[in-house]
């Protein structure tokens, strides 16, 4: 099969050869392809050669080019950015609070999602990615995200507690903002033609309670992927980096389509996770990243074998992924180490 | 009336147990008035709440918003019962050097152990974020630190960790210091792994594996 071919059988539910692996790449795109993480994030057209280049060096992977990053918000509501010049970080980030007392929400002006923070960037990735048949991507961090990028991540978690009707403002600005930015993405391109991964870092288990995700995080992400479903989306990836076990009762309980292909971080055990979310979802993940970057061959091995004994139990189908973004230091042996391994054990 | 002390301790613990940082600073104040031994309060009353705090943490009753709250209340106690110390009351004080690897630009997982440790009674120099390995080690020299704690919060920096202890063992120091890591894609197998002496899953964890760490030396 082709990767494509093994891709399309997979998400309507038909046998395929193998399972297919999606390397979660992006730094690591820019790496081989030898231009630093500034370079790359600040030129998406170099972002996608990069990403072909990964696809022409690695055939077996069943991979796409890729641009984006998690850490959005403050640059979009407009506040500043720090881009990864010189490598120096592995991806953009928020570098400071656009705003820190919770007095200023009200007034916060709403940004054109024309030409707020990455929107623009990713828009030439779109056009590139659509012009070579591939789909463009949908805005896709989580309200969450854009909202802890606006006040800083310390003041949103306390603010859960201390003002939690600001939380919700907040969280009705980053909503309103992402659905106005999907609106332009899908009435250039297509609902057919457009994907959407889902990041959801700060959702994590570990950061808030199952109950305060319920509150303050599941109405709005429910209501911008309904956005997105009701306009004929499909093409849906959720990954829930960190543990989010907890929180799988309400992921199930949104309904997402069936096919929904589902990744997780090694906090999560992709046989359990498996299992609450159902036949209906596809599973992914979760290869050790600590293994990837600094393990050895044979450990990187047994991890993918690790993920292939459980992965392939999962009745809705399996991809194997990292755990999070493959690390762009991730020697090139390890990356033989996982094709090995998925051509040993991979197999159906 | 005369002033049950520890009753007074209990309601300061119970204070920063319950997030609310203005009776904090009210029984502190009262405590400080009433020439109420400041050490002990602090020990009884706040870091006594922190590690009640701690411990619902580890029980998933509190996640980090709770945390952070309650340990704005031990700090609103603080501030007011530090300056009425005696020096001599002390004791030794164990020296902590902690930082998030260069890099990462995520605090909030350090400042919760640095809160921890704080409250536990360890002296603490912060170094903030995205710190490259030397700084780790030239403030570790400077401050004649104990404990190394570093932190990460993305798989993509976690390298960084391996760097430091490298260092240490390049510079022949390797001994004069002990390594705790810690952050969200961090596990005990990556600490071996990489030669640390200990891994924490949490704040409270870190407080708990330090405390033992500088009292059985090991």
């Amino acid at each position: 099969m082709t990767s494509k071919e093994r891709l399309t059988e997979l998400i309507l539910g038909k046998p395929i050869d193998r399972v297919p692996f999606n390397p979660f790449s992006l730094g690591f795109n820019a790496r081989i392809y030898g231009i630093d993480r500034g370079e790359f994030y600040r030129n998406p057209e170099k972002a996608f050669a990069a990403g072909l280049h990964l696809m022409e060096t690695y055939p077996w992977m069943d991979t796409r080019p890729s641009y984006g990053w998690a850490d959005r918000g403050a640059w979009e509501f407009g506040g500043k950015i720090l881009w990864p010049d010189n490598n120096r970080f592995a991806a953009p980030q928020s570098f400071e609070p656009v705003i820190t007392d919770p007095k200023e929400v009200d007034s916060l002006p709403d940004p054109d999602p024309q030409t707020a923070g990455m929107n623009p960037l990713i828009d030439r990735f779109n056009t590139i990615s659509r012009k070579h048949g591939f789909p463009a991507s949908l805005p896709g961090g989580t309200p969450t995200n854009l909202s802890a990028g606006i006040v800083g991540k310390t003041n949103f978690l306390k603010w859960l507690i201390r003002f939690p009707e600001t939380i919700h403002k907040l969280q009705r600005k980053a909503t309103n903002f992402i659905i106005r930015s999907a609106e332009i993405t899908i009435g250039k391109f297509g609902a057919e033609n457009c994907r959407i991964q889902c990041s959801v870092p700060l959702e994590s288990n570990r950061l808030i309670s199952p109950t305060t995700f319920e509150a303050f995080a599941k109405p709005y992400i429910k209501e911008i992927l309904g956005y997105y479903i009701s306009k004929g989306v499909r093409n849906i990836m959720v990954h829930l980096c960190g543990d989010h076990t907890s929180n799988l009762v309400h992921w199930v309980d949104m309904q997402l389509p069936p096919r929904t292909i589902f990744s997780i971080g090694l906090e999560m055990d992709l046989e359990k996770t498996g299992q609450l979310l159902g036949k209906d979802y596809v599973l992914a993940g979760n290869i050790s990243t600590g293994l990837l970057q600094v393990g050895s061959f044979q450990e990187v091995f047994e991890d993918v074998k690790r993920c292939l004994n459980k992965g392939m139990k999962h009745t809705g189908g399996y991809i194997l992924m990292p755990a999070c973004e493959l690390p762009p230091d991730t020697p090139l042996e390890n990356i033989e180490a996982v094709a090995q391994a998925l051509y040993e054990y991979g197999y159906y | 009336m005369q002033l049950n002390k520890d009753e007074l301790f209990k309601r300061l613990s119970d204070s920063v147990v319950a997030m609310n940082e203005e009776k904090t600073a009210e029984l502190a104040q009262i405590i400080v008035v009433n020439q109420i031994d400041a050490y002990e309060a602090i020990e009884k009353g706040l870091s006594h709440g922190m590690e009640r705090a701690g411990q619902l943490f580890e029980e998933g009753e509190y996640f980090v918003p709770e945390l952070l709250i309650c340990s704005d209340a031990m700090y609103a106690g603080l501030k007011i019962l530090r300056p009425h110390i005696k020096i001599a009351e002390e004791g030794k004080k164990y020296r902590v050097v902690i930082g998030v690897v260069e890099g990462d630009t995520h605090e909030i997982g350090k400042n919760l152990v640095k809160i921890m440790l704080e409250a536990s009674g360890f002296e603490i120099y912060d170094l903030g974020y995205d710190i490259p390995p030397h700084e780790f080690l030239e403030k570790a020299k400077e401050a004649k630190a104990d404990i190394i704690a570093i932190s990460t919060l993305m798989t993509t920096t976690m390298g960084r960790m391996k760097d430091v202890i490298h260092l240490l063992k390049e510079e022949n120091v390797r001994e004069h210091f002990k390594v705790i890591v810690g952050g969200g894609p961090i596990s005990q197998v990556f600490a071996d792994y990489i030669g640390a002496d200990g891994y924490a899953a949490n704040a409270s964890a870190a407080a708990k594996l330090a405390r033992k760490m500088v009292s059985s030396g090991s």
